[in-house]
C-alpha cells in the first residue's frame, strides 16, 4: 500500500508535470488573447492609415493629371499657331523631317566610302548637295528641328568633300623674263619644258595667247590630280582617256569629255598634247 | 501514522492534480472565428498599404510627365519667338 501510494504520488507529478508543460508550449504556439487584441488594433491602424494616404495621394493624382492636360493643351495650341506662321500642317511636317532624314542617311552612307569610292560617286555628292539646297528652300526649313537637321547634313557634306581626293597645286608669281617653257623648266616646277601645257592648261582662265603672259601673273602650279582632272600622258587620246575607269569607263563617251575641254583641246579631237590637264565633266 | 501518511499523499495528489487542470483549463486564448478577423484585418491592412504604394507611384511618374510638359511648354514659346525671327529674315 505504501509502494502504491508513493507511484501514485510519482505518476501524478509526471502528469501534472507534462500537462503544464504541454499548455505552455501550447501557449507559446497560440497567441494570448492581449497580443491577439494589439495586433489587431496594429492591422486595423495600419488599414487606417493607408487608406488616408490613398485618399490624399488619389486627390494629389487628380490635380496632376488637370494641370498636365492644361498645359498639354497650351503647348498644342502654340504649336498650332507655330504651323499657321509657316503656312503649313503636320502631315507635311512630317514628310520634311522623313525626307531629311533620308538625307541624313544618304550622307552617312557615303561617309562611311573610301575617298576613292567617293571619287566615283562624287556625282551623288552633288545631287545630295542639290536636294539639301532645294530642301531649304521649304519655309518648314525654319522649325528649330529642322535647323540642326539641316545643319547636321551639311556638316557631313563639308565632312565628304574633305575626304575626297583634291587637285593640288602650288602658286607661282610671274617676273619680268618668263615664259612658260622657261617656268616649267624651272627645277622647283616640273624641272621639265615639255610641260609648259600643264602649265597653260590649268591655267587657261588667265593665259589667252601661251606666247603672252605678264609679269606678276600668278600661275596656279598643277601638282596632282583632283576627282575631276586628268593629265594627258603620252600616247593618249581621248577615246582611251573615256574608257579609263576612273574616268567614264566608257570609251564612247569621249565626245562629253571634248566638249568640256574644246577650248583647251581645239577643233581637232585628235590632236592632244601629252601635260594638257583636262577637266572631267561629271 | 501510517494512514494518515496514505491520507495525506492522496490528498496531495488530488491537490497538485486540481492545481495543474485548473492552471491548464484557466489559459485564454482567441477561437478561430477571432483568428479569421485578424487575418482578414491583416489582408485588409496589406492591401490598402499595396494601393498607397501605387498610387504613389503614379504619382510620381505625373510629377515627372509634369516637369516634362512645363519644359516642352517653354520650348514651344521659345520655338514660336524663333520661327517667327526666322520668318521675318525670309
Amino acid at each position: 500500500m505504501k509502494f502504491s501510494s508513493k507511484v501514485l504520488l510519482i505518476l501524478t507529478l509526471a502528469l501534472s508535470f507534462t500537462m503544464l508543460s504541454g499548455s505552455y508550449a501550447t501557449a507559446q504556439e497560440k497567441m494570448s488573447m492581449d497580443e491577439y487584441n494589439a495586433q489587431l488594433k496594429d492591422w486595423q491602424t495600419r488599414e487606417a492609415n493607408a487608406k488616408k494616404a490613398v485618399e490624399e495621394c488619389a486627390s494629389s493624382v487628380a490635380a496632376l493629371k488637370t494641370e498636365i492636360a492644361g498645359i498639354t493643351a497650351e503647348s498644342d495650341k502654340i504649336w498650332g499657331e507655330i504651323l499657321k506662321m509657316i503656312g503649313t500642317d503636320q502631315a507635311s511636317v512630317d514628310a520634311y523631317r522623313n525626307m531629311l532624314k533620308a538625307l541624313d542617311s544618304q550622307a552617312d552612307g557615303l561617309l562611311a566610302l573610301s575617298p576613292e569610292e567617293l571619287f566615283k560617286r562624287s556625282d551623288e555628292v552633288a545631287a545630295l548637295e542639290a536636294k539639301l539646297a532645294e530642301a531649304k528652300k521649304n519655309k518648314i526649313s525654319v522649325l528649330t528641328e529642322m535647323q540642326n537637321l539641316i545643319a547636321s547634313i551639311e556638316g557631313k557634306i563639308t565632312q565628304i568633300k574633305n575626304k575626297m581626293p583634291k587637285a593640288m597645286y602650288d602658286n607661282y608669281t610671274v617676273v619680268v623674263g618668263d615664259y612658260l617653257w622657261k617656268i616649267a623648266g624651272k627645277k622647283d616646277i616640273y624641272a621639265n619644258p615639255y610641260q609648259w601645257m600643264r602649265i597653260y592648261s590649268y591655267n587657261k582662265d588667265q593665259i589667252k595667247d601661251p606666247d603672252l603672259i605678264y609679269p606678276k601673273q600668278i600661275f596656279k602650279i598643277h601638282r596632282e590630280c583632283g576627282p575631276d582632272e586628268y593629265l594627258v600622258a603620252k600616247g593618249d587620246y581621248l577615246k582611251k582617256i573615256a574608257s579609263n575607269p576612273k574616268v567614264f569607263g566608257d570609251p564612247t563617251k569621249w565626245t562629253k569629255l571634248y566638249e568640256k575641254n574644246k577650248a583647251i583641246i581645239g577643233s581637232d579631237p585628235t590632236r592632244l598634247y601629252p601635260y594638257t590637264v583636262l577637266v572631267i565633266p561629271r | 501514522m501510517k494512514r494518515f501518511s496514505t491520507t495525506s499523499i492522496r490528498l496531495a495528489v488530488f491537490v497538485v492534480l486540481l492545481v495543474a487542470l485548473v492552471i491548464v483549463g484557466c489559459s485564454k486564448h482567441p477561437n478561430e472565428k477571432q483568428l479569421k478577423a485578424l487575418e482578414d484585418a491583416k489582408a485588409a491592412a496589406l492591401s490598402a498599404e499595396q494601393k498607397a504604394a501605387d498610387c504613389s507611384s503614379e504619382k510620381a511618374k505625373l510629377q515627372a510627365q509634369l516637369a516634362e510638359a512645363k519644359q516642352k511648354l517653354e520650348t514651344m514659346k521659345q520655338e514660336k519667338v524663333d520661327v517667327a525671327k526666322r520668318l521675318a529674315a525670309w
